[in-house]
């Protein structure tokens, strides 16, 4: 075998899967030919270098694009389903059905005729009995049904109370301080925009918290409103949300948590394995004296690294979000009282016409589509009449000519 | 795969986009290098990496987990992207006669700094950029095998299972591109260390 023909062999040899025989014939060529040896060195040198090749970041707008594609997609999927209806009208069986469903309608009007009057017969009592006696069966087993989800929906309602309530929370969650997102959300109407919405930021600031956002604005002449976001400790939570209902007439309000204390501790205890095994690499590392390790343990030790740095970053973000309570206030302008001429109450009629303009509208075009539905399901009725029609026409229209 | 990423990934099943924008970011960057080394270039590489995310998202319901999402997500991203050289290359097929494997004049000019190589790959982006540059040039049948084995670290069996070719056809076409980057190489090293000695 000449040399030329070892070395096709390298490759396949670098990755281990070369038959035995081939493995064996090699090795011992290369302990005779130094050509061949050097051969696999360089190869085997290029092989590492491209294994450690880094990886690449994306560029900065990636996400973002890729966000927006994936809503797109995802309002696609929903709003463009295709509906039964017209997937139907594409098919080319369409016809076929159509034929189909007008034989079908014959052999039921047909079959119709010949057993209603059989059926109509059957002694009507017997029905009746026969479905009041399935009846209490039934409902006793539903009752039942519905009993014991009831309990088991008590039993529930119970165990989530007693979660909540942290004196009872089982001891294997003792340990985990709760960890959970807490919103609320306003629409409040004030006879004084601006004055409460300094009053919403020195509350704000007096419970340790930041507005995160806000923008304040007229409507027109005399109409303000504006839009806070405000950021307050989760333990000053209640105590804020008691004090904005006291700043006028709360028209709209509701909160919520989300409950992220699994999803806090596992990615925890995920982070303090992967520091570990940093840790056990960069022992390695010390230790390795072979290229190829190094460049193994380097390897592993930047996947290590960056499954850290994505932890940790979710860590920061659940641990802003959770630490601080959001809180969205809407304010708005109360209306003058009625012992004031008021104009604003005239612009109102007309958006309210406006709005019963388009509400009939609507009502209108829904009405008008029922009405091509009906009359799509009534056509292979009207089709078969026609039919009839025109086969009675010139049946009626022969026999004139016959008797003619 | 962590019960939160299980969440996750339910949540994803039933269209939820945050959930699936927050699973798949642990595994944008590889899903980006797959393509980034597939196609040579950042534009096509964002494009396709996107839309290999976008048909995982379309396809999650499929997804059984009887291999890690980690795998099935990158299977994905290397399908989209073999599917484009395919459709570009419009099924010109190499054939392994063909002495042919970098081309015509896309070949990387040497600019490397060889020394202290390769122990220092990681922190030579010169070297990094030349190599890419190497893994660019391969003709599309060559440049495939070269990223699902050395990017990808996908077995013989799986390569051929994925291009819908025989264990041979890899192992041939493997050892093909690699000698022909380490020609490269070597080359390359010797032209630069010729001329460091010229400076001198
Ligand atoms: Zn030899």
């Amino acid at each position: 075998m000449a040399c030329q023909e070892y070395q096709e062999l390298l490759s396949a040899y670098i990755d281990e899967v070369l038959t035995e025989e081939e493995q064996r014939r090699l090795e011992k060529h290369l302990e005779q030919c130094s050509d061949c040896r050097q051969e696999l060195e360089n190869l085997k040198e290029t092989v590492v270098m491209l294994q450690s090749l880094d990886e690449v970041e994306p560029p900065a707008e990636f996400r973002q694009q890729l966000r927006q594609r994936l809503e797109a997609e995802q309002t696609r999927l929903t709003v463009e389903r295709p509906s039964l209806v017209s997937r139907l009208m594409r098919s080319p069986w369409l016809p076929l059905s159509v034929a189909a469903m007008l034989v079908l309608f014959v052999v039921a009007v047909f079959g119709i005729n010949m057993f209603v009057p059989r059926v109509g017969s059957m002694p009507k009592a017997d029905r009746g009995g026969a479905l009041q006696k399935a009846a209490p069966e039934m409902d006793i087993a539903e009752q039942r049904a519905e009993y014991s989800k009831a309990k088991e929906n008590g039993i529930a309602r119970e165990q989530e109370l007693a979660l909540d309530n942290k004196s009872t929370v089982p001891t294997e969650e003792k340990q985990f301080e709760r960890k959970v997102i807490q919103r609320a959300n306003f629409t409040v109407q004030v006879e004084n925009v601006p004055a409460a919405e300094q009053k919403l930021r020195s509350l704000t600031g007096r419970l340790g918290g930041y507005v995160q956002s806000a923008s304040i604005g007229k409507r027109d002449a005399d109409h303000y409103y504006a839009h806070l976001t405000l950021r307050v400790p989760q333990e000053k939570f209640n105590a804020a949300v008691a004090e904005i209902k006291q700043l006028g007439e709360v028209i709209n309000f509701s909160s919520g948590g989300e409950d992220v204390t699994r999803q806090y501790y596992d990615t925890e205890a995920r982070l303090k394995v992967m520091k570990e095994e940093e840790e056990s690499l960069l022992k390695l590392l010390e230790k390795a004296g072979k290229l190829e390790d190094i460049m193994q343990v380097r390897r592993e030790l930047s996947r290590v690294r960056q499954e850290i740095e994505v932890m940790e970053s979710e860590l920061k973000r659940l641990d802003h979000l959770t630490s601080l309570a959001t809180i969205d206030v809407s304010l708005q302008q109360q209306e003058v009282p009625d012992d004031q001429i008021s104009t604003k109450s005239v612009g109102g009629v007309w958006s309210r016409a406006v709005q019963a303009f388009i509400l009939s509208t609507n009502r209108l075009i829904k009405g008008l589509g029922e009405l091509v539905v009906g009359l799509a399901a009534l056509l292979p009725v009207l089709l078969l009449g026609i039919i009839v029609l025109v086969v009675i026409a010139i049946v009626k229209f022969t026999q004139r000519g016959n008797s003619e | 795969m962590s019960l939160a990423d299980d969440r996750l990934l339910e949540r994803s099943k039933a269209g939820d986009v945050e959930a699936f924008a927050q699973l798949i970011s642990q595994y944008e960057k590889k899903v980006y290098t797959i393509a980034y080394r597939f196609m040579g270039n950042h534009e096509d590489a964002s494009d396709l990496a996107q839309e290999a995310m976008l048909k995982a998202y379309r396809s999650i319901k499929k997804f059984r987990g009887d291999a890690s999402f980690k795998t099935w997500l990158y299977h994905i991203t290397a399908n989209v992207c073999r599917d484009e050289l395919r459709r570009r290359s419009k099924r010109r097929e190499t054939s392994l006669d063909e002495p042919l494997f970098f081309e015509n004049d896309e070949v990387p000019k040497q600019t490397a700094d060889w020394t202290n190589v390769p122990e220092r790959v990681y922190e030579n982006k010169e070297l990094q950029g030349y190599l890419h540059g190497l893994i660019k040039a391969l003709t599309p049948e060559y440049r495939m095998v070269i990223v699902m084995r050395e990017i990808q670290g996908l077995s013989y069996e799986e390569i051929a299972r994925q291009l819908d070719c025989s264990l041979g056809t890899v192992k041939s076409r493997l050892s093909r591109a690699r000698k022909a980057l380490k020609d490269k190489i070597v080359a390359d090293r010797e032209q630069s260390g010729e001329i460091r000695r010229l400076n001198k």
